[in-house]
């Protein structure tokens, strides 16, 4: 052991300084790798974290304006008085248009949205109302809100209003 | 030189290049990193984002109120200098110090649309809008109450003409005056109010 020790000390070719500094090298550079792939991978989730965060944020905007006491439902009769009339509500594939002008006259550009509404009847879930225009294909946000539902002239129930937004192309 | 090379027995020439090549890939490294970490403008422009999300959020913040109200928002004050720019669309701001390109700039996208910069007179806000459109088409159709509406189609006209001019140039606010985000409602023949929020100084 202490001829092999001698050995390294003593050798003058230089030929166990290359074994020593290589690995060396090797070792700085795997972690430098590593470094940058663990900052790249921070990076990316942080950009996506906050674009996601945006996008939550607008569909709670798009929301909170649509249902406001003078935004786009209460124009069209859909809310009164703070409660969503179920029937005037419910718009049929047939009614494309009517989905396509409510969009256009509603103030919000740049973006689309639909609707979706889950309401309990005598305690039961109902299966829920959508608009016909939520695409499938996209990427969507969504936002949602409690409401008061309007089934008949005797009936309000509890509900849950979703609106649902993605980019147009 | 080459012979004095080869016939090197002791390393030396093997040494000396390994060293020279464990230092140009060490500057490389080190210039690499430095470039992202100080000399990349990518904090700049986050400082500016931040400030651009700052004002949609503020303005998106009085689009959904129920009732007319104004909010007073002073820009922050930095140890830079910087622009903001209200388009159509976007809220852009700009700054001048960035390293590799020296403009440096910020955009968010606004999904409603805010009237920037509108024609007043005789005061400021909602009271400035009624008194242009009443010097225009008389006090009774200056669109301040349900008695005295704004006729069909003006508004839509003025909007028009300010996305127009906006598109072209956009407006530059003055980051020593605080900028007045309104929400105000005009009466329209043919229909409800019309909901709206104006941004000035």
């Amino acid at each position: 052991m202490k001829n092999r020790l001698l050995l390294f000390i003593n050798d003058r070719k230089g030929i166990s300084e290359e074994f020593t500094s290589l690995p060396a090298l090797a070792v700085v550079m795997i972690g430098f790798a590593l470094f940058f792939t663990m900052m790249a991978g921070v990076y990316y989730q942080h950009n996506e974290r906050v674009k996601s965060l945006d996008k939550y944020e607008t569909a709670n905007f798009v929301l909170e304006k649509l249902t406001s006491t003078n935004g786009l439902l209460a124009e069209k009769g859909i809310i009164v008085g703070g409660v969503i009339d179920k029937e005037k509500f419910e718009i049929d594939g047939s009614k494309q248009h009517v989905i396509k002008t409510m969009i256009e006259e509603s103030g919000i550009v740049g973006i689309e949205f639909g609707f979706k509404l889950v309401y309990w009847e005598k305690g039961e879930k109902q299966p829920p109302i959508e608009w016909t225009n939520i695409p499938d294909n996209v990427d969507k946000a969504a936002a949602s809100k409690q409401v008061a539902v309007r089934l008949n002239d005797a009936e309000i129930v509890p509900g849950v209003l979703t609106v649902i937004i993605w980019e147009v192309d | 030189m080459l012979k004095f090379i080869r016939c090197d027995k002791r390393g030396d020439i093997s040494w000396l290049m390994s060293q020279i090549a464990l230092l140009i890939a060490v500057g490389i490294l080190l210039a690499s990193i430095s470039s992202l970490a100080f000399y990349s403008d990518w904090q700049k422009k986050a400082e500016i984002n931040v400030i651009a999300t700052e004002i949609v959020k503020t303005i998106n913040a009085v689009e959904v109120k129920d009732y007319p109200g104004q909010i007073k928002y002073m820009l922050p004050d930095k140890n830079y200098d910087y622009e903001v720019f209200l388009s159509t669309d976007y809220i852009i701001v700009k700054r001048y110090d960035g390293r590799i390109s020296k403009e440096i700039v910020a955009m968010k996208e606004l999904h409603t649309r805010p009237w920037i910069n509108p024609p007043m007179s005789g005061g400021k806000g909602a009271d400035g809008i009624y008194n242009y459109f009443g010097s225009i088409y008389g006090i009774r159709h200056n669109g301040a109450s349900p008695d005295s509406k704004l006729p069909a189609g003006v508004l839509e006209g003025e909007m028009e003409i300010m996305a127009n001019e906006l598109a072209k140039n956009p407006f530059k606010v003055d980051c020593e005056k605080p900028l007045y985000i309104e929400k105000i409602f005009i009466f329209v023949e043919g229909g409800n109010e019309k909901s709206l929020v104006i941004i000035y100084q």
